[in-house]
């Protein structure tokens, strides 16, 4: 017995994402919960238990459930901090999705938040790269330096040029552009994406998202609460999560050529909604471009295209917003920013935003079934959730 | 008979040239062609470990046949903790090996090899190693940094297959003031240059040289090769003319690579192997603290082993690379502050994982046979749980890679690489002594033991990738050799 039906989600709201200096982590939370609760016309009082996802560590704020119940005054139910590298806020939903199917709980809240930009961004990752985790191993890791192994293997193997690269970053800038949540408001051209610093051989700053600050959450039910509080409430078809190895570039079966989490996660997705071929099936997608790179391997595991392809699918546009299976209308990480544990959240409330046809300028054609997607760490893990009308 | 039975050498990558010397402080006499230059990320320890490894290659030694290891510097990375045992670790030599320092003289690596002498002679061990390694630093536009180079030497003694026999020996300990450095002092000092030249080096070096001689009834006419170390080129120009030599073997290598303080002697034995017949008499001589000279003579062995050591040697030489710019080689000194760097470091993980990280050993699945590292409980492959210790190759090819300017890093910007080891196994780590815009998938390369960051102020050490040299095949030969040998 899935997910599937069986949760609903009636409410969600999101910050806008950016350099938030005025705003501190509990600001944040309070300003994504309040927009969720206005939005499910309910009370923080009315919410029976709360999930936080955050990545963070190191401060005091995201280390425990506190940092969730504190800004709100929640409490009076359980809050569980959840951390999931870069799926925490996909697997805080999930979580809470679980916790509803289950009938322990009948309204929750789940919430994504992370303060980055509060140092600067190569305090703000690297030097967490550099402070945590084991003296030797992957000392010298950056993110950018990851996924830039990824995509010199990629231009390597593939047929694929690093202006089909910049081709993600051209497209997911455009439809930021027309997101008045994105970090990131301005369109870029070929050149500029071509021409800009390298951070990472081959990648580019513009290949690369932002460091930013943000929060998003949502509000859960059942579907026979949910009808009696909006009629056009979404639907929760299907959730995979799937953790590996946090050492995948030691591992000598990985091609770097794609994220095999991820396609475990799409698959327990994918049955869960009773998804036979996403190519045809899923309407749009939000996944997982924290560099250009990361867009065309996730195309191929999600199996939008046939693995190898996933320049193609963007270079022949099916992935624009009028194209067949429009990938990050929002903008994706890319335009919108990727404040670690917010970023899933974010990708549930652009879901639930779309598929209730509230997405102005970018709305896609036709959306009812929409897949929101993360791969966090070096391809260690990835949540694949689908919603629906 | 105990001798010497092997020869190694390792001069760093980086060369400062006279040039760049000049542009830095102006126009000066007395200009190098050029020195080496330790890395960033190299000391006397990483040295020592390049010059051991090229040693037991170039004699086709296997590291399990060191009974000990003896390891000579000026500038030991730690002033109280035995670096000798730290090399020993990362050449993998048995556990439990014995291992000694010589420190606080330029004269160590002689003194380390009368020791290793005296330890074989006694029966006590077998086979011994003894490295010598210098990164000497002096007052920036002094006259010493102009003669001041870095390198490693090794020599591997024992009782077969030697290809140098000891013929005599004479040696003399003086507390004669010309060189020093007080604890806690980052630079060396000197005094008045011709003084020390006159009364100190020339005085002591013709004494031992000519008393060495002289009781083994020889002239400087019986011997082949006359390789004496001196700190500067007036001192060993002093010396010869004293001593009527018109020979100065070892000249060019001060020219090209700078007085590289305790691992001079055994460098200009790797210099000057080539060409040597056996029945041929060497003169090693020694200055610091005092001084020694040492008689040897070749064995027929030498043929094919000096050529080898010269091969080796040459590559190193010929393989430099200019660094340009003066300010580069003041990062990689460690002589200007830099942004906050504090990486996180463990003394239990230094303990519990000495194997995994320092000798390199990674695990294979008994099942499926996969190489893996780090070492692990469940085999990444199959899942099995029947894992066993698998020493790794320090060779392979680069499977992808990146080249990273937001890291942190002494010589940025910082390649990354994914290599693919020969023999099984996947490593992933920085590059170093690179040029990143040459790095490439395919790329054979070969790893290196180097500084890795000061967590917890201690120097941590780990392995990096480099570009396989012209000498990175025999460096493979043996490693791939050693990674089969422990399979188990």
């Amino acid at each position: 017995m899935g997910l599937k039906d069986r949760v609903a989600v009636i409410g969600v709201g999101c910050t806008r994402f950016g350099e938030s200096f005025d705003q501190g982590y509990f600001e944040l939370i309070v300003e994504a919960v309040d927009e969720a609760c206005a939005d499910a016309k309910l009370g923080v009082p009315d919410l029976q238990a709360a999930w936080l996802g955050t990545a963070g560590r190191g401060h005091y704020e995201g280390d425990a459930g506190t940092s969730l119940s504190d800004p709100l005054r929640f409490f009076h139910g359980p809050v569980t901090r959840v951390s999931n590298y870069c799926a925490s806020g996909l697997d805080a939903f999930r979580n809470a999705c679980l916790a509803v199917a289950s009938g322990v709980h009948e309204i929750v809240l789940a919430v994504g938040v992370e303060k980055m930009r509060d140092v600067g961004p190569r305090e703000s990752l690297v030097a967490n790269s550099v402070a945590n985790g084991h003296p030797f191993i992957i000392k010298g890791r950056t993110a950018p330096g990851f996924f830039a192994l990824c995509a010199q293997r990629y231009l390597h193997e593939r047929k694929a040029e690093k202006r089909h690269l910049a081709l993600v970053s051209v497209k997911n800038h455009a439809n930021g552009a027309m997101n008045p949540k994105a970090h990131l408001g301005q369109r870029v051209d070929l050149d500029a994406v071509l021409n800009a610093p390298i951070v990472a051989k081959p990648l580019g700053v513009l290949d690369a998202c932002p460091t930013t600050d943000g929060a998003a959450a949502a509000i859960i039910t059942s579907p026979e609460i949910a009808r009696t509080i909006r009629d056009d409430f979404v639907r929760v078809k299907g959730i995979g999560l799937s953790v590996g190895s946090f050492r995948t570039v030691f591992d000598p079966n990985f091609d770097f050529l794609g994220f095999p989490r991820t396609r475990d996660a799409a698959a327990q997705a994918y049955r869960e909604a009773g998804i036979k071929d996403p190519a045809a099936e899923i309407d749009f997608a939000e996944v997982h471009d924290c560099f250009t790179i990361t867009e065309l391997l996730n195309c191929e595991d999600l199996r939008f295209c046939p693995p190898g392809e996933g320049w193609r699918f963007v270079e022949e546009g099916h992935a624009d917003l009028k194209g067949r299976l429009p990938v990050n209308p929002s903008g994706g990480l890319l335009s919108c920013g990727h404040p670690v544990g917010a970023t899933g959240m974010r990708m549930i409330y652009e879901l639930t935003t779309q598929l209730q046809g509230k997405a102005g300028e970018r709305q896609v054609r036709n959306a009812t079934l929409g897949l929101a997607h993360n791969v966090g760490g070096p391809g260690a893990l990835s949540c694949v959730a689908i919603l629906g009308r | 008979m105990a001798g010497i039975c092997a020869v190694g050498s390792y001069v760093p990558r980086y060369r400062l040239t006279g040039k760049t010397l000049a542009q830095a402080w102006g126009a000066e006499k007395g200009a190098p062609s050029a020195l080496a230059v330790a890395n960033y990320d190299e000391d006397s320890i990483t040295m020592a470990v390049e010059a051991a490894q090229d040693a037991l290659a170039a004699g086709r030694i296997d590291s399990a046949a060191i009974d000990a290891l003896y390891f000579a510097s000026t500038t030991p990375p730690f002033s109280e903790k035995l670096c000798s045992a730290v090399v020993a670790a990362a050449c993998d030599l048995r556990e439990g090996v014995a291992t000694v320092d010589f420190c606080n003289s330029v004269r160590g690596a002689s003194l380390a090899l009368q020791a290793a002498f005296d330890g074989l002679s006694a029966g006590r061990f077998r086979t011994v190693l003894v490295v010598a390694a210098d990164a000497r630093a002096a007052e920036p536009s002094s006259a010493l940094e102009r003669t001041i180079g870095a390198g490693a030497g090794a020599l591997v003694l024992g009782s077969e297959q030697c290809v140098l026999t000891p013929v005599g020996h004479h040696h003399e300990d003086s507390s004669f003031v010309d060189f020093w450095r007080r604890d806690g002092d980052a630079e060396i000092r000197s005094g008045d240059a011709h003084f020390i030249q006159r009364k100190g080096y020339v005085d002591i070096m013709r004494r031992v040289i000519t008393t060495v001689l002289e009781t083994n009834r020889l002239t400087l006419g019986d011997v082949a090769r006359v390789l004496i170390p001196a700190p500067d080129r007036a001192s060993l120009r002093g010396l010869l003319k004293v001593l009527k030599c018109e020979r100065s073997e070892g000249a060019d290598l001060v020219r090209q690579i700078g007085y590289a303080g305790t691992a001079m002697a055994p460098l200009l034995l790797a210099a000057g192997l080539s060409g040597l017949r056996g029945g041929d008499r060497v003169l090693l001589a020694n200055y610091g603290d005092g001084a020694d000279a040492s008689v040897l003579q070749a064995t027929d062995a030498i043929e094919a082993h000096g050529p080898e050591v010269a091969r080796r040697f040459t590559e190193q030489m010929t393989g430099g690379v200019e660094l340009g710019a003066y300010g580069r080689f003041l990062r990689f000194r460690g002589a200007l502050p830099r942004a906050e760097y504090r990486p996180w470091s463990s003394l239990a993980l230094f303990w519990r994982e000495e194997k995994q990280n320092i000798r390199f050993c990674g695990s294979r699945c008994a099942d499926c046979r996969t190489v893996q590292f780090p070492r692990r409980q469940t085999c990444i492959t199959c899942g099995g749980r029947k894992l066993c210790d698998h020493t790794l190759g320090r060779s392979g090819t680069i499977y992808t890679y990146t080249v990273d300017h937001l890291f942190l890093n002494e010589n940025p910007p910082l390649a990354m690489a994914c290599v693919d080891l020969d023999g099984g196994g996947r490593f992933y780590g920085q590059m170093t002594d690179c040029e990143p815009e040459a790095v490439a998938i395919g790329q054979p390369v070969r790893l290196t033991f180097r500084r890795l960051h000061e967590g917890l102020g201690h120097h941590n050490y780990f392995w990096k990738i480099r570009p396989a040299g012209a000498d990175g095949g025999a460096w493979a030969a043996g490693a791939a050799g050693r990674g089969a040998a422990t399979e188990g």
